[in-house]
């Protein structure tokens, strides 16, 4: 699903332009994304939780090189699926 | 660092945005519940400048109740999967910091040379070469179950059967591969049939019955799998949960696993990348090759030239004891299995019908989460897969599950990986691949043991022969 598709469906469920569900999505992303810079966690019910979270530095080998190289801290973006939205993907797709 | 629930998103629209709270709220509700049912119908929603949610695959595994210690299956579910884009990526990682390039620390240097000294730990794992005087008393058939009393008791068994297909495969395809004869004789046989010498008389007179009895092994493959596939079950037993995982038997030293050699780093290129990640120190230093002769011929079957590789003075045991017996070949490969595998606590297979376009790599990748463990399949199967890169649509092949999982592998499943690759590296020797010495680095690095049983049977140049010394085994 792309994010046209995604407007699209939007526009149809809430009864309003493609344009103002456009407006929508992105008002709200940009919510999420506002508090997710002040490393806040977002919980959304139902849905699940974005977090950051903290990587600590580590060592990894690099095939490439044939060497070893410090990755340093640094900070990731976690997203927590909630139970309910795992457990029905899981029961849409049983098999692979 | 705090946590904002859904709330505080609309409050924030209304005071920024300018917009009215009703229309927010039903909004942010549509918005997730779009994203939800397209993710359940796409398995893959893509929202602009936020990130992609993504569906992911996860296959079954045996795990176990951390409290009760009581195994349990976790069932095949799908994984959610966020990746957010690369704005939002660099706005929560604002400075980029590219990974530091290590050279190699002192301590490591002396590590390695300390590893070098220190090989023969390891040596006293392999089993003792086998003595004429067992071999004489081949009487006693064979069971599956019974290989797994003692240890000496089962070398000598297993040589005993090994010896016998070698004689086998061997009067078969002498006529046809005589120029071939001369490869990889091993010295330590010639002591061997020289104690045979003395049935040659005896075995003369039953030779009509051998050939009877060595056409009758060769036709049947259907049944021997059966029986090979029952033997692989048989010795699993249900197992208490608390000797769920024994304790390793080689414990190499700290500095011996830090210890990455110049050798490995020019293997390296064979070697998946994955793997290297995952232990940024790796690998123990492996044992002098051993001039082992033990299993050599348990995986034989499938390419039917290897007995080429051994004596033509070989038929004066093999016709005497033949006669006595009908072992089933495959049979080996399991009862070896089960003396190196623990008592496993969770142990199913499922049987699969191929479906077109469908490959080895596919089938692990979904059932294991891991496509390089598809040797593993190929192994179970050897007998219905004629070619493991070309399956045939439409046939029915078990896929046993792993003991552990993709990232901790059980010394059996490596076993068992190990052997498919060598069953690979046969194939592709006997089809001319270009790959062939590939697949058997590949079984190296998963079981050296495996390689190490069937040495004498490689046919290596001398440069693959350094290659193959240069290979690591994975550290367990």
């Amino acid at each position: 699903m792309t994010t046209a598709e995604l407007v699209k469906a939007l526009a149809e469920r809430m009864g309003v332009t493609q344009k103002q569900a456009r407006t929508l999505l992105d008002g709200y992303v940009a919510a999420i994304t506002h508090q997710l810079a002040a490393k806040n966690s977002v919980i959304l019910r139902g849905f699940g939780t974005f977090s950051v979270k903290e990587v600590p530095e580590k060592r990894a080998y690099v095939p490439s090189e044939e060497s070893l190289c410090t990755i340093p801290a640094h900070d990731r973006l976690h997203f927590k699926p909630a139970k309910s939205l795992k457990d029905e993907a899981s029961e849409a797709h049983p098999d692979e | 660092m705090n946590s904002v629930y859904g709330q505080t998103l609309l409050d924030d629209m209304v005071q920024h945005q300018g917009l009215p709270m009703p229309l927010v709220r039903e909004a942010a509700k549509e918005i997730l519940a779009v994203i939800r049912s397209g993710l359940i119908r796409d398995k893959v929603v893509n929202v602009s400048n936020f990130g992609t949610f993504r569906l992911k695959p996860v296959a079954a595994r045996s795990g176990f109740n951390p409290q009760t210690r009581e195994p349990i299956t976790i069932p095949a579910h799908q994984r959610v999967i966020f990746s957010p884009c690369k704005a939002l990526r660099e706005l929560i990682q604002p400075v980029h910091r590219p990974p530091v390039r290590i050279n190699e620390p002192a301590q490591r240097t002396a590590a390695r040379t300390a590893s070098i000294a220190e090989p023969v730990a390891t040596k006293t794992i392999v089993s003792s070469p086998p003595t004429v005087t067992t071999t004489q008393a081949v009487t006693t058939q064979p069971d599956p179950t019974e290989t797994l009393v003692q240890k000496p008791s089962l070398d000598e068994r297993l040589e005993q059967v090994a010896d016998r297909i070698d004689n086998l495969n061997d009067d078969a395809v002498i006529e046809l591969q005589a120029d071939e004869v001369s490869g990889n004789y091993d010295p330590n046989r010639k002591y061997f049939y020289l104690g045979a010498a003395a049935a040659i008389v005896i075995a003369a007179v039953t030779l009509s019955i051998y050939f009877g009895s060595a056409t009758n092994e060769q036709v049947t493959p259907q049944p021997v799998v059966a029986q090979a596939e029952q033997a692989r079950v048989s010795p699993v037993a249900p197992g208490s949960s608390g000797a769920a995982i024994p304790p390793s038997t080689e414990v190499p030293a700290v500095a011996q696993k830090e210890a990455i050699s110049e050798e490995s780093r020019a293997a390296a290129p064979v070697t998946p990348p994955q793997d290297e990640l995952d232990s940024s120190t790796l690998y123990n230093e492996m044992a002098a090759a051993q001039g082992e002769t033990s299993l050599e011929s348990a995986t034989a079957e499938p390419v039917a030239d290897e007995a080429t590789s051994t004596s033509p003075a070989a038929p004066a045991v093999s016709a005497e004891s033949v006669t006595s017996t009908d072992v089933p070949l495959r049979a080996i490969i399991p009862a070896a299995n089960a003396t190196s595998q623990p008592a496993s606590f969770f142990f199913t297979e499922r049987s699969y019908t191929i479906a077109s376009g469908e490959s080895l790599w596919r089938l692990a990748r979904r059932y294991y989460g891991d496509p390089l463990l598809w040797p593993h399949i190929y192994q179970a199967n050897a007998a219905l897969i004629s070619n493991p890169d070309n399956l045939r649509a439409g046939r029915e092949i078990t896929i046993p599950s792993l003991q552990g999982a993709s990232g901790k592998l059980t010394k059996s499943d490596r076993r068992n990986v190990a052997q498919g690759y060598y069953l690979t590296y046969l194939y592709y020797r006997e089809t001319g691949h270009k790959d062939a010495f590939f697949a058997l680095l590949e079984a190296k690095r998963y079981d050296n043991k495996v390689v190490e049983e069937h040495r004498s049977l490689l046919k290596l140049s001398k440069v693959e022969e350094i290659l193959l010394g240069q290979q690591e085994t994975m550290p367990f």
